[in-house]
């Protein structure tokens, strides 16, 4: 990230970073192993929620005058013989309440949920393979996805069962991954001369469900309005939206909650090849999300957001779009027990030069 | 057929260990359970109904386990056994299981049916189901059994009808996969 802003290492003064598997090293473990001195420092393990929130802190802390340049970084590596024993172990709540039901890791709530909403919205196993398989598309330029090939409705169907109503295409692939961005003030990416997005609103809520026996909402319905009176934009004047992707039925609730339609009606606007809310286009997690390209950690909470800053910069590693201009992005994580605890979402858009 | 050997029981029990306050339920489900089934030391025991904590200042009952009452924050919590029942909010079946005790006993013998119930006082449970209850909104039936590390977990049948057996089925396959 340095070396394309064609920054030196001592420039950078502040460092956001997200890992799970860091431990037991910490944030500030990496000025040393990096040998910075930082002016600001924060570290967020929110899961799918930490590029989305660490970018809005680290957007305040700039403006504020903390630090000059953030570098907000997600990475994750997993060992498989370690795998089980750390998502078994996420919570206390995890350890004495779901992984003694043989689900240690996210795949049991996320099919408990999948079928509540199928149930209470009358949805069928084909309206979550549409978008497996729209996203799939997406990937097919982007090299960096793990699962490139064309995905048909029969395979998604008669694929491996995991744990149902999810089979293995719902279930995104564990892998080693970074993602990051720079954070700074508008004047200096622009004496930089390099290409830049404007964060124009962020949010976040947490806990937003406590109380609700099976929730189908996760807090994003509770901030939309603020976000989208902050940004100035409308969801129907969105180009690119990247949702959280850890399983089907989280992107549809998503788009959903952010405004795109009514409550259980994402899918009636997916199309193997297109979502078409409002009667237009809206480029959905246009590298393919983590269904394609594989779940690298907490890293998978920035896939989204560092995927729109490329859109929005020309910078696209495949699948560049032309005649985009904003992109909304949602971000999701932390099953403490049966359910996803933080909801976050920021509108960016791109930088006239 | 699967074979339960000591390595595959040492696994499971650090992956499956409990918390200190799980281990506290754990043994006054037991407790509970002697007048029952009048073994202590077998690796078998059965009780109706749930433990969890109650908070001494506001009654609140609360589950999975924590350090204080979550409605007034009080420290003064004392551990209940609750027998009553509840709704079947959502299952699944459970074909792949990062553990391996019950990704082979899934594979081999058959899959895991795990369900998630409100219960009628509240709390929200983790349950292994009784493969013919389906029917989201059915009304459940909760008893608490050991695990193969020996631990308490909850199981879950439809109220009224042939409890004990379709328990005491769940019960053996979760201490010995092949349920004898």
């Amino acid at each position: 990230m340095l070396a394309v802003a064609g920054l030196e290492k001592p420039e950078c003064d502040g460092l956001m970073v997200s890992s799970y598997s860091l431990a037991p090293d910490t944030a500030v473990s990496l000025a040393e192993t990096f040998d910075i001195s930082l002016n600001w420092i924060e570290q967020v393990q929110l899961g799918g929620a930490s590029g989305i929130v660490g970018v809005r802190r680290a957007a305040r802390a700039v403006a504020a005058g903390d630090a000059d340049v953030i570098a907000c970084v997600g990475g994750d590596t997993f060992m498989p013989d370690q795998f089980a024993g750390l998502l078994g172990r996420f919570s206390s709540f995890t350890i004495d309440g779901s992984t003694p039901y043989g689900c240690g890791g996210a795949s049991v709530p996320f099919a408990l949920l999948t079928r509540a909403y199928m149930e209470a919205y009358d949805a069928t196993r084909e309206d979550f393979g549409r978008l497996c398989i729209l996203q799939r598309k997406n990937a097919q330029a982007y090299q960096q996805a793990l699962l490139r090939e064309s995905l048909t409705m029969q395979a998604y169907l008669s694929a491996r069962l995991v744990s149902e109503p999810l089979g293995l295409f719902d279930c995104v692939m564990p892998c080693a991954g970074a993602e990051g961005v720079l954070v700074m003030q508008e004047g200096r990416a622009q004496a930089l001369g390099i290409p830049y997005v404007r964060l124009l609103a962020s949010a976040e809520r947490h806990n937003a469900s406590r109380g609700m026996a099976m929730p189908l909402t996760f807090g994003w319905r509770d901030f939309r309005e603020d976000l989208y009176q902050a940004a100035k934009l409308r969801p129907e004047q969105m180009d690119i939206v990247q949702v959280y992707d850890d399983y089907p039925v989280m992107a549809l609730l998503q788009l959903e909650e952010l405004g795109f339609c009514q409550a259980g009606q994402a899918s009636r606007y997916l199309t193997e090849a297109s979502f078409m809310p409002h009667g237009r286009v809206v480029h959905l997690n246009t590298s393919g999300g983590q269904l394609s390209a594989g779940q690298a950690g907490f890293a998978g909470g920035f896939m989204g957001l560092t995927e729109a800053v490329r859109q929005l910069t020309d910078k696209a590693l495949g699948n560049q779009l032309s005649e985009v201009k904003n992109a909304l992005i949602s971000g999701f994580g932390m099953i403490n027990y049966n359910r996803g605890l933080c909801a976050t979402a920021a509108i960016i858009e791109r930088a006239e030069l | 057929m699967i074979e339960i050997t000591e390595s595959d029981r040492s696994l499971a029990i650090q992956q499956l260990a409990r918390t200190p306050l799980g281990q506290t339920a754990t043994q006054i489900a037991r407790n509970f359970a002697k007048p029952d089934t009048g073994g202590d030391a077998s690796r078998k025991w059965l009780m109706q109904g749930v433990i969890w904590q109650q908070c001494g200042k506001c009654s609140a009952e609360f589950y999975p386990p924590r350090p204080l009452c979550p409605d007034c924050l009080s420290e003064q919590l004392q551990w209940r056994r609750n027998v009553g029942g509840g709704r079947l909010l959502s299952t699944t079946c459970l074909h792949v299981s990062l553990n391996n005790f019950y990704y082979r006993s899934a594979r081999d013998i058959e899959p895991w049916v795990i369900g998630m119930v409100a219960h009628d006082d509240g709390p929200v449970l983790f349950v292994f189901l009784d493969k013919s209850v389906s029917a989201i909104g059915s009304r459940i039936a909760l008893f608490t059994a050991p695990d193969i590390t020996g631990e308490s977990v909850i199981i879950a049948v439809g109220e009224g009808n042939l409890e004990i057996e379709s328990v005491s089925s769940i019960a053996a396959k979760l201490v010995n996969a092949n349920g004898n």
